[in-house]
């Protein structure tokens, strides 16, 4: 698919792109200090990006990789015959979570935690499990009754049915799902910096501490850039391998 | 003869309620920043309160029961649990006067683990209790709601002033008010400027398909961004103007305050209105459009006593999905000075007392939920009569 193709190559463009303003800040410096001439330092450097980035991806991966471990059994449980007298409560549980700012979920959990990578974790943890658990949720539901009883019909058992037909269908749903969950923990995870878990919120608060517009910015573009690249990246995954169980 | 029908939903509530007895009910701390020892059930309660705590749970468990086959049963079950999280506010605020050590003049009762997880089991139990007793009456009001309103009338009555997120209220009474109106100005503003523009957009969009694709994937690259990146991106471009044009900065515009924050949370709220719009313009039944058209009507009387009264109900979804998330947002906008209850979330984590981090917290939650069941109304409201389908829940809180 041609569409396909420019995407490919959309996403390979922003994360040279990334490494580049990572590596080598010049560029980034020289760009900020034309936008910023008053400031005297125009790039945060206590801490290398490197690092940083290396703290927000792991903030984000291992809560995510958590969330998924658990909220898609979960999913699947409440969807099977043993655990569907748990679906409305499930549901009601999450249309209510889901009205909570992940901001809200991540100041809570310093009173459970205190501060730092661990209680950051928790919060992103949490708030993730939500769009994780309702699209599988939907993803399963979704399946259309015939489909079963072609399914049923073609001697399949209940775990071939799963794997098979359901699982297969339901999908797209669910990787829409993650990608949700990646987003909102990227950016929430930039706010996990205030309570002094790192990552790339660090040069914005500390711009916004010190009144130093340049860092703030600096910071801004990066985390932008890592979020436009998890959704780009999730999004061809899904159009390359997925998009055949196009309904 | 009653059949045992379980309903296992009450019944993990009532485990859970029970369990929670192994948690700490209150902590008692020197002062506000001091993290405080726990106080069980045993040591914080009188004898009697916790024997009727106790002996509600079991009548919970016992109609637990039997209340999937029976929804008197479960209307009991459910009021029981209502009657539990009543008594347990009570009993917080009523102890926390007694319970502080003579010596400690600054000490704080703060709400510990057990009681937090004694409210889930509760609240589990009275979502079980609604899922049987179905129907639209008092009884079902007195389900959802009678343990909210009486939470509520003993904040007002100051029966948990001793609570020490009421006490960090009481000394900062003035900066609250506030506060509060500063988030409801920057939220509700907001979301009322990207209902003004996304509605529009959205129809121009779905008139002009040319335009569908590059404004789609500037409004949804937006909504990727990091809210907290975001804003510091904004402060850049907006520090430069005001700093170029001295009558910016006279109107209060520049990088730092209400301005960029409010451009912020505006280019986030656009999108689910946006999308909304178009989408329930694109479903519209084309043979409705036709009548319409049939009956001699010209493209406004089809837009507005046609397309828009049909598209209302989805539209009004986007509206609530934006402003439930434009609320949270907000918090983050105390970080570049605007204002809201961020500021004592933020101060909070800046002192590391908890009290007051939950203080900017509750009120956010509070007014999210709030939001969310007025726009769920409203949504009720406006739905014309011909199109009434079950209430599906937020089907669009998702992207």
């Amino acid at each position: 698919m041609a569409g396909s193709k420019v995407r490919w190559v959309y996403l390979l463009g922003l994360v040279l792109f990334f490494i580049f303003i990572l590596v080598n800040p010049a560029p980034l410096e020289w760009f900020l200090k034309v936008l910023f001439p008053r400031e005297t330092v125009h790039i945060y450097q206590r801490i290398p990006g490197t690092v940083l980035v290396r703290q927000h991806l792991a903030m984000v991966l291992i809560s995510t990789l958590i969330a998924f471990g658990v909220g898609f059994p979960l999913g699947v449980f409440v969807t099977r015959r043993a655990g569907r007298d748990f679906l409305p409560a499930v549901n009601d549980l999450i249309s209510l979570a889901q009205t909570f700012p992940p901001i809200a979920v991540l100041a809570l959990a310093v009173p459970m935690l205190g501060f730092g990578f661990r209680p950051t974790i928790l919060a992103l943890f949490l708030y993730s499990i939500l769009p994780i658990v309702r699209n599988t949720v939907a993803g399963l539901e979704s399946v259309p009754e015939e489909v079963f009883d072609a399914a049923r019909g073609m001697g399949m058992n209940a775990r071939q049915r799963f794997s098979q037909v359901e699982l297969p269908l339901a999908s797209r749903i669910i990787l829409a799902g993650l990608r949700i969950a990646v987003i909102i923990n990227i950016g929430t995870a930039t706010a996990g910096s205030v309570i002094g878990a790192g990552g790339l919120g660090v040069p914005i608060v500390a711009g916004l501490v010190w009144n130093n517009p340049a860092l703030v910015m600096g910071g801004a573009i990066q985390a932008a850039l890592l979020a436009l690249i998890f959704d780009q990246f999730i999004g061809l995954i899904d159009n390359t391998f997925l998009a055949k169980f196009e309904r | 003869m009653i059949r045992i029908y379980i309903d296992r939903v009450a019944m993990l509530g009532v485990i859970t309620g029970l369990l929670s007895f192994s948690l700490p009910f209150l902590r008692i701390k020197p002062s506000r920043l001091a993290g405080g020892t726990p106080a069980g059930w045993e040591e914080s309660l009188p004898g009697a309160a916790l024997f009727l705590l106790v002996v509600v749970w079991i009548m919970i468990g016992l109609l637990s029961l039997v209340s999937r086959g029976d929804s008197r049963a479960a209307f009991g079950a459910g009021i029981g649990a209502n009657l539990i999280i009543l008594l347990l506010f009570f009993w917080a605020g009523f102890q926390s006067g007694i319970l502080l050590p003579e010596e400690y003049t600054f000490g704080r009762v703060s709400l510990g683990a057990g009681f937090w997880v004694m409210v889930l089991g509760a609240y589990l139990v009275i979502l079980a209790a609604r899922k049987v007793w179905s129907g639209n009456n008092w009884q079902t009001w007195l389900l959802s709601w009678s343990a909210l309103a009486g939470v509520f009338i003993l904040i007002i009555g100051g029966g948990l002033s001793g609570i020490s997120v009421m006490e960090e209220l009481s000394i900062r009474q003035n900066r609250f008010r506030q506060e509060f109106f500063n988030h409801l100005f920057i939220s509700f503003s907001a979301v009322g400027i990207a209902t003004a523009v996304g509605m529009p957009l959205g129809i121009f969009i779905y008139r002009r398909k040319t335009w569908e694709r590059p404004v789609f994937f500037l409004t949804n690259t937006m909504q990727t961004v990091p809210a907290l990146a975001l804003f510091g991106l904004l402060i850049g471009p907006l520090a430069f103007f005001s700093q170029r044009f001295p009558f910016l900065r006279e109107l209060g515009i520049g990088g730092i305050g209400w301005f960029p924050a409010m451009v912020a949370l505006i280019l986030y709220a656009l999108l689910p209105i946006l999308r909304n719009t178009y989408t329930s313009f694109q479903v519209l039944d084309e043979k409705t459009v036709e009548a319409g058209r049939g009956m001699g009507m010209n493209s406004r009387q089809l837009l507005f006593q046609i397309q828009l009264p049909l598209a209302m109900p989805l539209i009004l979804t986007g509206i609530r999905t934006s402003l439930v998330q434009t609320i949270g947002n907000t918090t983050l906008a105390a970080l570049i000075g605007a204002g809201g209850f961020g500021v004592f979330v933020f101060q909070g984590l800046g002192q590391a007392a908890h009290d007051l981090i939950l203080l900017g917290v509750f009120p956010v939650i509070a007014l999210a939920l709030i939001a969310d069941k007025l726009m769920q109304q409203l949504t009720i409201r406006l739905t014309p009569r011909g199109i009434i389908k079950e209430e599906r829940g937020n089907e669009d809180g998702w992207q």
